[in-house]
């Protein structure tokens, strides 16, 4: 009685075990293939999404700057992707893991010129600070007056065009 | 049938390990907000960028035609706009000089001289040139190469404090940061290593744009011609020679496996402003 109770024991535990065992591997299994494909994001203000991993390839999609897909597979400079229920190839230059990030804007005020105590070559404080940064003796003591032409840097600046109208200007003209 | 079990699960998680630590290397890409660089950092770049611009505009002036001006910027903003780093607005301009060259300042500021200008032959060649110097904003090599931070790991060595005027020590560095700039662009050059990358951005992004990337190579090796003349002289100082230029270019195409490929070159186009010099 005594064995035939311990053979029954071990049935139950080994029927556990291995009832225990399928279920866990079923559970990975699931886990891994519902894995999703790696999140990108479009960082270019358009992409063209074509047919092979090349440029002269068919365009199948034009995505925009932000739109989200999923990376699929990679070929040197080219990123197989899965995008609106299509799948075909950016290039990776397009692409970005991150989320598109906003500009970041700086005050266009001129720096203020320094007073003549600031300019005093002998301040023990600017020649450790150009001391830390490995600086030429000679280049701390080159201490020069305020030199900058902000009035061109901000003609400069007027000379930017929209991201659109700059793109136009590329796209619809080839010879 | 255990220990088969056990083997498969084993093989399970030692799979799922493996893509989670695949997922995560693949997530690195280098012209993102590396890690380390906050945005007050990213401010501080384009502060130094706009002052070193500044100095250089002081030194060499803006090219008197707007027409010209706003062709290289638009060719610029688009170019910046399918590679540019997202936070940086580009600023291109032309400067009335003779010497053959580009300059790339930290925050997005980019000049080209009218002397190289007048060397090009085609759009393919300029698109070429600005795509490599934005190449170099994008990986920071000026950035890199002197340390320009908001704040450092001592009172002396950021820069931010010059900007909001709250520091005559840091004022002070960053006008020795700006001639040392000012030094890398026009007297030293950076390094070979980021002169090779900024080309191999350059020749990828025309290749990506439909440019004709060969006529870039062949710019370079143009190039050759200059170096012993006045208009070259800069460019020897500042670049690898152009034999090393050209051989790196081919040997990435090769690796890229953009072989044979011929893309636009828009010569009738970049005639009509090449004209405007």
């Amino acid at each position: 009685m005594f064995i035939s109770d311990i053979s029954t024991l071990n049935q139950r535990v080994g029927g556990m075990v291995t009832k225990k065992a399928l279920s866990c591997f079923i559970f990975l299994f699931l886990i891994h293939s519902s894995l999703p494909l790696q999140a990108a994001f479009v960082k270019s203000y358009f992409a063209y999404v074509y047919e092979s991993p090349q440029a002269q390839s068919e365009i199948k999609l034009r995505l925009t700057r932000g739109q989200s897909v999923e990376e699929v597979e990679k070929s040197g400079n080219w990123v197989k992707i899965k995008v609106e229920e299509q799948t075909g190839w950016i290039h990776r230059l397009s692409l970005s893991d991150q989320a598109t990030l906003s500009k970041i804007s700086i005050s266009k005020k001129p720096i203020a010129k320094r007073s003549k105590r600031q300019r005093n070559p002998r301040l023990r404080t600017a020649r450790a600070a150009v001391g830390v940064k490995g600086l030429r003796e000679s280049q701390a003591n080159r201490i020069k007056e305020d030199a900058g032409d902000y009035e061109a840097v901000a003609e400069m600046e007027t000379y930017v065009v929209s991201e659109e109208t700059a793109m136009q200007f590329i796209v619809e003209y080839q010879e | 049938m255990k220990k088969i079990l056990s083997i498969l699960i084993l093989f399970q998680f030692f799979a799922f390990s493996s893509i989670l630590a695949d997922e995560t290397n693949f997530r690195l890409r280098e012209n993102q907000i590396e890690q380390g660089y906050s945005e007050a950092d990213i401010e501080a770049e384009i502060q130094f960028g706009r002052n070193l611009a500044a100095t250089i505009l002081a030194k060499y002036k803006l090219h008197p035609n707007r027409e010209l001006q706003r062709y290289i910027a638009t060719l610029g903003t688009a170019i910046a706009s399918q590679i540019g780093r997202d936070e940086l607005t580009y600023y291109f301009a032309v400067i009335d000089v003779d010497d053959i060259n580009a300059y790339a300042c930290p925050g997005g500021y980019i000049f080209i001289t009218k002397g190289a200008i007048q060397t090009m032959a085609n759009e393919a060649q300029l698109a070429g040139v600005i795509a490599h110097e934005i190449g170099h904003v994008d990986h920071r090599h000026v950035v890199k190469n002197l340390k320009i931070r908001a704040k450092g790991d001592s009172a002396t060595s950021g820069i931010a404090a010059a900007f909001g005027g709250t520091s005559a020590t840091a004022r002070i560095l960053l006008d020795q940061l700006t001639e040392k700039a000012f030094s890398l662009l026009f007297e030293e050059g950076i390094n070979k290593d980021s002169e090779f990358e900024a080309d191999a951005t350059g020749v990828e992004i025309l290749t990506a744009l439909g440019y004709d990337w060969q006529s870039y190579r062949d710019y370079v090796a143009g190039l050759q011609g200059y170096i012993g003349q006045g208009q070259g002289q800069v460019l020897n100082k500042t670049h690898p020679s152009v034999s090393q230029r050209v051989d790196k270019i081919t040997q990435f195409s090769n690796q890229s496996n953009f072989g044979e490929l011929h893309g636009k070159t828009n010569t009738t186009r970049f005639q009509k402003y090449h004209r405007l010099l």
